[in-house]
């Protein structure tokens, strides 16, 4: 039997033996032992299974191509959030000596801390520091979103004064979040980035991106492996694993997250695109429950995009002509340069993508006009 | 915004409107200018027409197809295309259901002095959609007017022998159409609904049917709309007894949305379509022509002459076999109408394309 019993949690049916009268006589699709954990309603699961099943999916997307060397050094993007609690708890384990089939590379874990941008945040840098370096004994690299900037380009006041919708600040965070992480990564010689990204939240961000004008890079954004930098690739083990199960692998383990404030929940009532998106898809889920995966199928039969130029705001492939996709405006070319190259020279010509290009005319790029 | 001026023509005279595609004051002629000098880029830029070709415009008596008349008209003498327009309407043969949009086209033809073909169901398939209906009754026709209105076209320009059809087909139509096509995973489609021309020599998946094109591809509804009501078009405004089934329903929203957030996310979801490439190894469907009528199918024999077969024979339900299935399924996702009423949403068949 099963000790779970969270009747109005979305993620759960709890199964009580003889007291509902729908699910009393659902078993486990696996073995014959009651079922407790329902992801796909035609398939109930006892914990058991879904562990071994929920295991079993991340692990075999790890093995597939070998993504990984032996002794390899994989930095690992933690934002506290589900998803990637849950991948720093499947990789703790897969990395302990016990395990199985142990995993055979070095992990170290980068926290990009985004509280400097909001005046009445508490930073959780302290309950990283704690789980990480004090219980998981990884090398961990805190950096500040605003890491790095001279004064008087100030993040905060660019996106929250300067940039006009919620959707364009998303972006930027998203963006500069990416490039503080390749920078960690490559200054640690970590050949290897792993994210937390799973196949719901992909899914929306497909969709999204495709709104934003950025389909040329969906097939990129959501493959195994993203080699859009040269010298760091992108990995994403749970781009097979949907939330819910995620949810429930957690709620399973006593996985706890973090509350961490970030951009969107920081910005009022306002909508973005990806939030739209989001709503969007968890609606349609919940009406067509194949939608997730219909989408996710889709984006798996589009080719990447291979051209060696890329967008210095985003690092994927540029999407328009070498022409196009320079910037002309000089201040904005300055912004670039601060915010995404780590090159000193801020006079070499900055190109963007097309929907790189579309975020920027949503920021004004210099204080003084203001 | 009243006492604002216009942008393009720098306050010469005062803003009338406010332009969809970017949140601009624009006053009416140069409103029509933009208008009518960005279609024009787009036929020039991708090549639409060759001089001397006779184009069928898709004429329903609504707005998009009017407006796409007028403006092709306009072009033509303007920049001396050097092209012979036809208006082409398709009849179904409903009692009292085409007959306000048909007066419509009726009277556009003589607006524009085009010439106007009307071809009925009767003389493409030798059925009437009411005959249709008696023969195999209310539960089944729906097969018959989504296949019959997705070839009718194609049928009706071949017989006239054009060179090619222009559609009336919208910039939103297009971001929709890219969107459903993802959510239910239809790479093949995916891919050719961003075409802003198919059928022609450079398109190699579809077999010898007449090429289509879409001049309004980059035009906004919205301005399509400000267009014909400034310009006071005379045009049909359906009320459309389709009332778009849940999906379709989500995605026309969650645009109209996007549209507010971001004006331009119309455009930009048209770019993204264009930019997608699909993997070489992906299975496509074989197009080849059907033996009877020679529009392009998957079978050697196309579902239309199969079904027009079965009612010859007085079998009407032949073709609606073993496919029927599937397409019910597609249709519980995507139903075009209700089981007891007719299909009333001419364009709605037009982009919702179905597996045959
Ligand atoms: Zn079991
Ligand atoms: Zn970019
Ligand atoms: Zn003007
Ligand atoms: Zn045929
Ligand atoms: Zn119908």
């Amino acid at each position: 039997m099963c000790q779970i019993n969270e009747e109005d949690d979305e993620a759960f049916q709890a199964l009580k033996s003889g007291t509902n009268k729908g699910p009393i006589s659902r078993k486990c699709v696996s073995c014959d032992q009651d079922a407790c954990v329902v992801v796909r309603t035609a398939d109930p699961m006892c914990r058991k299974c879904f562990e071994e099943f929920f295991i079993h999916k991340f692990r075999s997307t790890l093995s597939k191509s070998n993504v990984f060397g032996r002794g390899e050094n994989v930095l690992l993007a933690y934002s506290g959030g589900s998803s990637s609690s849950a991948l720093l708890h499947l990789i703790a384990e897969g990395l302990s000596v016990q395990a199985r089939r142990r995993l055979q590379f070095q992990a170290q874990v980068a926290f990009i801390d985004e509280s400097s941008l909001y005046s009445d945040v508490v930073s959780v840098r302290e309950k990283v520091t704690d789980l990480i370096t004090n219980r998981l004994q990884y090398p961990l690299h805190i950096v500040s979103i605003d890491d790095n900037l001279d004064k008087d380009d100030d993040f905060q006041q660019l996106l929250l004064e300067r940039t006009k919708t919620l959707t364009a600040r998303e972006e930027l965070v998203r963006r500069r979040r990416l490039k503080l992480l390749f920078d960690i990564a490559i200054r640690e010689k970590c050949t290897k980035l792993i994210t937390g990204d799973n196949c719901t939240k992909l899914a929306a961000q497909i969709l999204s991106d495709m709104a934003q004008g950025k389909g040329a890079h969906v097939a990129l954004e959501c493959n195994l492996t993203d080699s859009r930098n040269d010298l760091v690739t992108i990995v994403r083990p749970f781009r097979e694993i949907t939330s819910k199960e995620i949810a429930m692998y957690n709620r399973l383990n006593s996985i706890e997250s973090l509350q961490n404030a970030d951009i969107s929940t920081m910005s009022g009532p306002q909508s973005s695109i990806f939030q739209l998106t989001e709503t969007l898809v968890n609606d349609l889920q919940r009406q067509f429950p194949s939608t997730v995966s219909t989408i996710f199928r889709t984006s798996d039969k589009l080719e990447k995009n291979i051209r060696p130029e890329r967008c210095d705001l985003c690092c994927c492939p540029l999407d328009i002509n070498v022409d196009e996709s320079l910037i002309s405006d000089q201040n904005r070319q300055k912004l670039v340069h601060q915010l995404f190259t780590t090159s000193p020279n801020s006079n070499e010509p900055v190109h963007v993508c097309y929907a790189c290009r579309r975020l920027l005319r949503d920021v004004q790029p210099n204080v003084q006009s203001h | 915004m009243p006492s604002a001026t216009c942008v393009s023509c720098n306050g010469q005279r005062p803003a009338a409107l406010v332009r969809p595609k970017t949140s601009e004051p624009y006053c009416k002629q140069c409103f029509f200018d933009a208008f009518e000098r960005e279609i024009h880029e787009t036929i020039v830029k991708e090549q639409l027409f060759k001089p001397g070709e006779t184009i069928a415009v898709a004429a329903s008596g609504g707005k998009d197809s009017t407006v796409l008349a007028h403006v092709l008209k306009l072009l033509n003498e303007r920049h001396s295309y050097g092209l012979k327009l036809v208006l082409l309407s398709i009849d179904e043969g409903i009692t009292g259901y085409r007959d306000d949009s048909l007066e419509t086209v009726k009277r556009n033809q003589q607006q524009y002095e085009l010439p106007l073909i009307i071809l009925t169901y009767k003389e493409l398939y030798g059925w009437s959609m009411d005959e249709i209906v008696k023969a195999v009754g209310r539960k089944n026709n729906c097969t018959f007017c989504g296949v019959f209105r997705r070839q009718a076209l194609d049928r009706g320009a071949m017989k006239l022998s054009v060179n090619k059809i222009a559609t009336g087909h919208n910039a939103d139509d297009i971001a929709e159409t890219i969107l459903m096509n993802i959510l239910r995973g239809d790479i093949a489609r995916l891919k050719r609904c961003t075409l802003i021309m198919t059928g022609d020599e450079s398109d190699d998946s579809e077999g010898s049917i007449i090429p289509r094109c879409k001049p309004l591809k980059y035009a906004y509804e919205k301005e399509i709309v400000l267009y014909a009501f400034y310009k006071r078009l005379d045009y049909f405004s359906t009320e459309c007894l389709y009332s778009p089934n849940a999906y379709r329903g989500n995605i026309r929203t969650y645009i109209k949305d996007l549209e507010r957030l971001r004006p331009s996310s119309i455009i930009d979801i048209i770019h993204s379509g264009e930019q997608l490439l699909v993997k070489q190894s992906t299975k496509m469907p074989v197009q080849r022509v059907c033996e009877r009528c020679s529009y392009c199918s998957s079978m050697p024999i196309c579902k239309a002459c199969l079904l027009i077969e079965g009612l010859n024979k007085g079998v009407p339900k032949l073709g609606i076999g073993k496919t029927e299935r599937y397409r019910k399924e597609m249709q519980k996702k995507d139903e075009c109408c209700s089981d007891q009423s007719l299909c009333h949403c001419m364009k709605e068949k037009l982009t919702v394309n179905e597996h045959n």
